[in-house]
């Protein structure tokens, strides 16, 4: 007892902190180690680091311009020059493809991030205030859920374009709701216990209650959420590109060269096969990484116990 | 008399922590016989539950049972007839009928109840439906269930908490068991339902000459029910015997413990309950020798060297000591000449809070268009003042709007009419800006210490939340010594700081909670259910702790709880509170000696005193039905549906508080 009186920068308040350092050390290796328990996951892991890095370096992977048109070069096999073969136009194909990397990866990690940032302080709101702001809040969700979210993304790209900024904002609006209602329910249990209470009752504010109280405690479903959705928000890019109505061309994206190669399916069937598989790998592995952050962050929701 | 079940050295054992196996039950021997009522008592995780579920094989794999299991009518060890047997599954439901704490889990809610005793009947008794039917109306009947043959197709949401129990109760005893095992039975239920369901338990069995157990933590229950005692500690049976022996030569130190640690109804002002310290030894970590041995004041050296086993100290009474009675008994007068009496306080005439004509009502809707069908009167009309370093107790059964009331005066929520005056000014309506300088003034300490302590803060953050809040200390050093000046007010060491909730049980929790009520230097503290959550041990400790820091810090508490007990040991003066309104305020010596209102005579004579003979002399009230609902209110005096002295002018009229002299305050027109 005779330690009470130690200033803060005493040896023993070293040691706490070095011993709580220690216990994070421990914790994040805790939550890698069961987040890989499952081999299956590294599989993934694996996976969406390959798409990040052609995405990151894709200008030193890249053989060409994406963009540059080779005149009379159009739909080659693919060859030493031409990894993958080139486009329709003459472009070669391995360069829009790694190019296309980062615009899907880009899209899709942004757009995601932007809509759970959103959804989950509209849902602590929601929660928080309750009353008119929660009802209005929860009719609009009910609306977004009513419509299917590809006429809701179709119309606002008729109005926007398509650029890639504005894709990120088209794909992020419909992705909001989702983590909104989440978020709400989560936060919703989180505040039937008398911690919340106390904080409120000791006059702390509103954001500050949010912030240090709510947000901790009902946040893990949230990543698992946004995690696993990631992969849709691209196949959802990729979608709208095809339908043509996507990333405006000369853009490379996965979506729009799929559509483009459509055309070619018997003559050139690599031509469309190749994004086809790349879109089909990174969105399984992004789902298995899902996976691996579910389990570890939290067990319960894992299939098997 | 033969033995109807005896176990023999039952060990149950459960996996821990990978290879290791800890003993939830460590060798109990016990035996009931015909028609007798044998309690079971012990904090939580002391292994009854275990207990009881080895003996009808309800332990499932990866926990194991050994030892012996003796069944009369079954020939044998029953544990070697593995648990899904013929012999087994006939005991289980048929032989031992089995109530359990929750109601609403044991009885499917989509099924009706009627269906579901029937059922229960054709199973055990072979009855053909329309026979099953009969009899299963009549026993919802002798169980006290009104207009049976209409209830029969309800549904269990229908019922209340004490009838969901009541129809458990009928299904059981339909399939005419020979013993009835009640674990927790009425553990969630109000004190008057609780009376109403053990009696109801003990005149059925003794009419039908039915073995009870009742299992529970609560030794008043025990020393009003019981015929015989067994009394657990970490999973060993540590004294057993006859009840009256029991609570007049309690041998063994934990049982003496346990009977200094619990508040009493009929305590003097003076008494200071002696709490059992520290804690039961982690299952995990059992020591060879006496597990009691870190917590017993009687403990000598020689009591490490081995482990004793239960021991006959007279012809019914069975102890597990390593001192003789003898030698227990010449050292107590030693060990309890040292109990401190309760720290003086002193009240002050000052008026500190005063609440009045305060009214909170929840206004109810129904169906799609969310018509406001009425209102529900959660507080109606409540007055009170309470002095400057005084307890004021607030109790009443649940949903008499004890918690609605004190979340008007934290102003947590806004009441609909009245006046909450602090120091001269009303709150009762303030805007939140206004507030603020109340709020570090007037704190609060909460029922449950799980879920008022955010799991991701430190403590020492959680303690220092309010002082950063209302700007009370300067720097970092001051707020630093304030936190660890918090810690040690209620007997923390400021080491454990840096840990988080999860690293502290449930006791400690609460001293977290205490100290972070503290925290701002109020002057009221609201305290709601401050101990119902906690182990009686525990229990002592927090309040002793709540009376120290009082006589300290002259703080003002209003004190809100269901157990009359500990209310009573901790209040100045009480008030009881039936559905929303004050029925009767009382020098808290006094509404024990000398209650006026029929509610609240009702009331205490539900709550069981732990020493048989006292609560064997005391007159018993019965109180008839149950708490009415919400929404239907009579306009006369809300108590006349169940009280046996109503007139017509009770029926019509609101009776209103009225002074009967020497500080009491009585709301009936008996006393008009
Ligand atoms: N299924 C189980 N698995 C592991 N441990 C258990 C299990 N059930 C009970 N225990 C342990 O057994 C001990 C006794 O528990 P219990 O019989 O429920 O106590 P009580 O009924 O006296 O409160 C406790 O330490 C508890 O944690
Ligand atoms: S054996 Fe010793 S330590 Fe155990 S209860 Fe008896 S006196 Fe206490
Ligand atoms: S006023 Fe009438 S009904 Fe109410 S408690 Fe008194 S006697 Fe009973
Ligand atoms: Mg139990």
């Amino acid at each position: 007892m005779n330690m009470n009186k130690i200033t803060p920068s005493s040896d023993a308040d070293v040691l706490k902190r070095a011993k709580r350092r220690e216990q994070k050390k421990r914790d994040i290796r805790r939550f890698f180690r069961v987040m890989f328990s499952r081999k299956i996951v590294v599989v993934g892991a694996a996976g969406t680091l390959f798409f990040v890095l052609v995405a990151i370096f894709a200008p030193l992977i890249a053989t060409h311009d994406p963009n540059y048109i080779q005149n009379g070069k159009n739909l080659l096999d693919p060859s030493a020059q031409f990894l993958f073969g080139t486009d329709m136009y003459g472009r070669d194909l391995f360069s829009r493809i790694v190019y296309g990397t980062r615009v899907s990866l880009l899209t899709g990690v942004l757009s995601t991030l932007l809509a759970t940032l959103i959804g989950t302080f509209l849902g602590m709101l929601a929660a928080y205030l309750g009353g008119v702001v929660d009802m209005v809040l929860m009719r609009i969700c009910e609306m977004m859920r009513a419509i299917p979210q590809l006429v809701i993304s179709m119309t606002l790209i008729a109005a926007f374009g398509g650029s890639m900024m504005s894709m990120v904002i088209i794909l992020c609006f419909g992705g909001i709701w989702n983590s909104l209602r989440m978020m709400r329910a989560s936060a919703l249990s989180v505040m039937s216990n008398d911690y919340v209470l106390a904080a409120k009752l000791s006059g702390e504010p509103m954001l500050k209650i949010l912030y240090k109280h709510i947000l901790p405690n009902s946040v893990s479903p949230i990543i698992v959420s946004a995690s696993q959705s990631v992969g849709f928000t691209i196949l959802m890019e990729s979608g709208l590109s095809f339908l043509g109505v996507g990333i405006k061309v000369p853009t490379a994206s996965w979506g729009s060269i799929i559509n483009e190669a459509r055309v070619y399916l018997i003559t050139n069937p690599l031509y469309a096969l190749i994004p086809c598989a790349c879109l089909a790998v990174l969105i399984i592995s992004l789902n298995l990484l899902g996976d691996g952050i579910r389990d570890a962050l939290d067990p319960t929701l894992r299939g098997e116990s | 008399m033969s033995n109807l079940v005896e176990t023999k050295n039952l060990v149950t054992t459960f996996p821990y922590d990978g290879k290791k196996r800890i003993r939830a039950v460590d060798g109990v021997s016990l035996n009931l016989k015909q028609g007798e009522i044998v309690g079971l008592v012990g904090e939580s995780g002391s292994g009854k539950s275990v207990t009881v579920m080895s003996i009808l094989q309800l332990i499932l794999p990866p926990g194991k049972i050994s030892g012996e299991v003796n069944i009369e009518g079954i020939k044998g060890n029953i544990l070697d007839y593995g648990m899904f047997s013929d012999e087994v599954r006939s005991t289980r439901g048929g032989k031992i009928g089995m109530i359990f704490q929750e109601p609403m889990t044991s009885l499917n809610p989509i099924l009706t109840v009627g269906y579901q005793i029937q059922e229960n009947i054709m199973t055990h008794l072979g009855l053909k439906e329309s026979e099953a039917k009969q009899k299963a109306i009549e026993m919802m009947k002798r169980v006290g269930i009104a207009n049976a043959e209409q209830r029969f197709e309800q549904y269990p949401m229908q019922f209340s908490g004490g009838m969901r129990q009541r129809i458990m109760i009928a299904m059981v005893l339909a399939a005419k068991p020979d013993v009835l095992i009640a674990d927790e039975a009425t553990t969630a239920l109000d004190v008057t339902t609780q009376a109403q369901i053990l009696e109801l338990i003990r005149d059925l069995a003794k009419k039908e000459n039915v073995t009870v157990v009742i299992v529970t933590h609560n030794l008043g229950l025990i020393a009003r029910y019981a015929d015989r005692i067994y009394v657990m500690y970490s999973g060993h049976i540590v004294e057993s015997g006859e009840k009256f022996e029991m609570f007049e030569r309690p041998a063994h130190p934990y049982t003496r413990g346990l009977l200094n640690a619990v508040p009493r109804l009929d305590d003097d002002k003076t008494r200071r309950l002696v709490p059992i310290e520290g804690l039961p030894p982690n299952p995990a970590n059992m020591p060879p020798y006496c597990k009691f041995f870190d917590r017993c004041l009687y403990r000598e050296d020689r009591c490490k060297e081995r482990m004793c086993e239960l021991e006959p100290i007279s012809e019914n009474h069975f102890v597990r000591c390593c001192l003789s009675v003898e030698e227990l008994d010449k050292k107590r007068d030693q060990i309890e000449g040292q109990f401190k009496s309760a720290p003086v306080k002193t009240i002050s005439g000052e008026v500190c809070l005063e609440v009045r004509d305060l009214k909170m009502h929840f206004p109810v809707y129904r169906g799609i268009m969310k018509k406001h069908v009425g209102d529900v009167h959660a507080v109606d009309g409540v007055s009170f003042k309470v002095y400057t370093g005084e307890t004021l107790g607030i109790v009443g059964e649940s949903g008499c709007g004890k918690s609605t009331l004190a979340k008007c005066i934290m102003r947590a929520t806004k009441p609909t009419a009245g006046e909450i005056i602090y120091k001269g000014t009303d709150m009762a309506l303030l805007k939140d800006r206004a507030l603020k300088p109340f709020r570090s003034k007037i704190t609060m300490i909460f029922q449950d210490p799980f879920s008022s302590l955010d799991p991701r803060q430190t403590a020492g953050s959680i303690v220092g939340e309010p002082l950063k809040i209302n700007k009370i200390t300067k720097t970092r050093e001051e707020y630093n010594d304030r936190v660890d000046e918090l810690f040690r007010l209620v007997g923390l060491d400021p080491e454990y700081r840096s840990r988080l909730p999860r690293e502290f049980s449930g006791g400690q929790r609460q001293r977290l909670g205490i100290a972070r009520a503290l925290a701002s230097s109020p002057d009221v503290i609201i305290c709601d259910e401050p101990v119902s959550a906690l182990d009686v041990s525990i229990q002592a400790q927090i309040i002793n702790l709540l009376e120290e820091l009082q006589a300290k810090l002259q703080i003002t508490y209003l004190f809100i709880a269901h157990d009359l007990s500990v209310v009573k040991h901790i209040s100045d003066r009480i008030i009881v509170m039936y559905l929303g309104t004050v029925v009767e305020e009382s020098p808290a010596e006094l509404l024990y000696s000398n209650p006026q209102h029929p509610y609240t005579k009702a009331l205490l004579s539900a709550v069981p005193i732990s020493d048989p003979k006292v609560d064997a002399q005391r007159e018993r009230i019965k109180l008839i039905g149950e708490i009415p609902s919400v929404m239907a209110r009579s306009a006369g005096c809300p108590f006349c549906e169940r009280c046996q002295y109503a007139s017509e002018r009770c029926r019509t009229e609101k009776p209103k508080l009225k002074d009967c002299g020497n500080g009491q305050l009585v709301a009936c027109f008996l006393y008009d």
